[in-house]
């Protein structure tokens, strides 16, 4: 058995220090803060901040003959740019997004706002309803609208059971439309929840007085009930432009050429053609693009609605 | 008047409901179809699809794999994303405030980016694409939610009963572990079943961070892609019914006023 050493005066004051740092129930509390948020801390440094990064990285370098190489430059920021191809995707697909993301959020608002106020006792139920939507399926979903607009599907075959047209109408799918019908029913009941928790903070009490002052139903919607859910509003809007313009599988499987989204370019050049680089600079751009004319609206919002 | 509003209240709701559920409905009822036509009238009533689905090999590895990959998800992010809630909610920081915007970005971007970029950083540190990659890809998506839900339900809490548990002389860790945990059990439980319901859906990332392995969602891609395979119903009705059983229970233990956040 060794004999232990005295502990020197040097180890003593660590083991004080120690002592103090959990001294009070303040202290012992930050320390267990600490422990429990270290995990989900790393992780997301880890896995969101590390992809990211190197993302961002890839989006400088090249490839050749399939290989990713350090050989940092511009050049596929400026092809995502400057060719005609990927000029159309980026209009296609800002065009799709943003009216996607403007029928999403009236909708949405619509809903959010009659179960609020007008169908009130059955609102927690209805709100249940859209987010039991918003769980039941995305590939699944798109896939069921294919066997509804297609040429064989269940819309035709009522029209031409109805004798309205005799032959299919193929424009149903393959078409923006069609494209724009999906991300729709897909985004709606995302767009509902922001709406919804926003609309809980305007209260009767506000809207009460504005129609006692004299405002008519539509003046009251517009100077009280809009602005305070603004925020909710605008969150919806820019989530589902967001997830529209960044969607892949809507273009893929219902949207033709009329349809065509960067998303789905993108895709490819993580897919069939080995170009990495390029697909992250498209990236990068779609989500530039995006998140400026989100600031752009934002700004102009203010305005209005003040 | 009164009357009126609420009729076409309901009629613009019950709509949009009708909208949001057609899809669902088609592909429930076709599953069902006795013929392989996905066309109207149905022709009677068959459970051939499914019989044809689990007599598939391919289905029954994906259906593991989906399974195996929801419910690792789900340990993951509510052992990770519960802890991180308590510490947000006891105390105000600045680090804490960074944190919480922070989780909750990878809900705001499109999965297909943060696919790709998955896929980008696990090929940079030399690691193979698989089912753990799914899982973790998987888990930075569905960790908001826990982190969100479960700290609507902390804010709710009376925040003088952890104070009257310690006053008491509980340690914060026993304050936490006998009073506040147990309260929000049903939102943590709540939680997973809806990052289970997510992981169980989730196609994009999944797609990117897989590699040659195949989940339900997976599958259906690939059949898509073959051509008409009336199976593809039944596989989904699979899917679907997984998500909205797990939404369902999710909804019974959390309040819907603490999702919508």
């Amino acid at each position: 058995m060794a004999i232990r050493a005295a502990p020197t005066s040097e180890q003593l004051d660590l083991s004080a220090r120690v002592a103090m740092l959990f001294r009070t129930r303040e202290e012992r509390e930050r320390w267990l803060s600490l422990a429990q948020l270290t995990p989900a801390m790393a992780f997301l440094l880890v896995f969101l901040v590390g992809p990211l990064a190197v993302f961002l990285i890839y989006s400088f370098w090249v490839t050749r003959s399939y290989q990713l190489i350090s050989d940092w430059n511009i050049e596929n920021y400026r092809e995502a740019l400057t060719q005609g191809v990927y000029r159309d995707l980026f209009r296609n697909t800002i065009e799709i997004a943003i009216v996607a993301a403007a029928i999403t959020t009236s909708l949405a608002y619509t809903y959010a706002h009659l179960i609020r106020f007008q169908l009130r006792r059955f609102q927690n139920v209805l709100l249940f309803v859209a987010i039991v939507a918003l769980f039941s399926g995305y590939l699944v979903r798109i896939y069921a609208w294919r066997t509804i607009l297609g040429d064989e599907g269940i819309m035709n075959r009522a029209l031409l059971s109805l004798g309205l047209v005799d032959k299919p109408l193929s424009f149903l799918l393959y078409s923006r439309a069609a494209a724009l019908i999906v991300l729709v029913n897909f985004l709606v009941p995302l767009a509902i929840l922001p709406i919804y928790a926003a609309l809980q903070n305007v209260s009767d009490d506000q809207i009460d007085a504005a129609r006692d002052l004299g405002a008519g139903a539509f003046q009251a919607f517009r100077k009280v009930t809009l602005p305070l859910a603004w925020n909710g509003v605008f969150v919806a809007f820019s989530f589902t432009f967001i997830i529209a313009a960044g969607d892949y599988v809507t273009p893929q499987l219902v949207g033709g050429t009329s349809g065509a989204m960067i998303g789905r370019a993108i895709a490819d050049k993580f897919g069939v053609t080995f170009a990495w680089p390029l697909g992250a600079a498209l990236s990068f751009l779609t989500l530039a693009f995006v998140l400026a004319i989100l600031s752009v609206i934002r700004f102009a919002s203010r305005r209005v609605l003040r | 008047m009164r009357r009126g509003e609420s009729v076409l209240a309901w009629l613009f709701v019950g709509a949009l409901i009708a909208f949001l559920f057609l899809p669902v409905a088609v592909v429930v009822l076709f599953s069902l179809n006795s013929e392989a036509s996905t066309s109207l009238p149905l022709t009677g009533f068959s459970l051939r699809w499914y019989h044809a689905a689990f007599a598939d090999e391919r289905f029954t590895s994906s259906l593991v794999n989906s399974v195996k990959v929801a419910a690792a998800t789900a340990v993951l992010v509510a052992l990770v994303g519960a802890n991180a809630s308590f510490a947000i909610s006891r105390r105000k920081s600045r680090l804490l405030n960074t944190f919480s915007s922070f989780v909750t970005a990878p809900l705001i971007l499109p999965g297909l980016f943060l696919g790709v970029a998955l896929l980008s950083f696990f090929t940079e540190i030399g690691m193979q694409t698989s089912l753990t990659t799914v899982i973790i890809g998987h888990a930075l998506v569905t960790l908001p939610f826990v982190v969100l839900i479960v700290n609507a339900r902390l804010m709710n809490l009376d925040q003088s009963i952890a104070e009257a548990a310690r006053d008491l002389g509980a340690t914060p860790f026993q304050a936490y572990r006998k009073i506040i945990f147990p309260l929000v059990r049903p939102a943590i439980f709540g939680a997973i079943l809806l990052a289970v319901a997510w992981s169980f859906d989730e196609f994009i990332i999944t797609f990117f961070t897989i590699g040659g392995q195949s989940t339900l969602p997976i599958l259906i891609w690939g059949l898509l892609r073959q051509g008409i395979d009336p199976s593809v119903n039944a596989i989904a009705t699979i899917i679907l019914g997984t998500t909205i059983v797990a939404t369902l229970l999710a909804g019974w233990l959390i309040s819907g006023r603490e999702l919508a956040r």
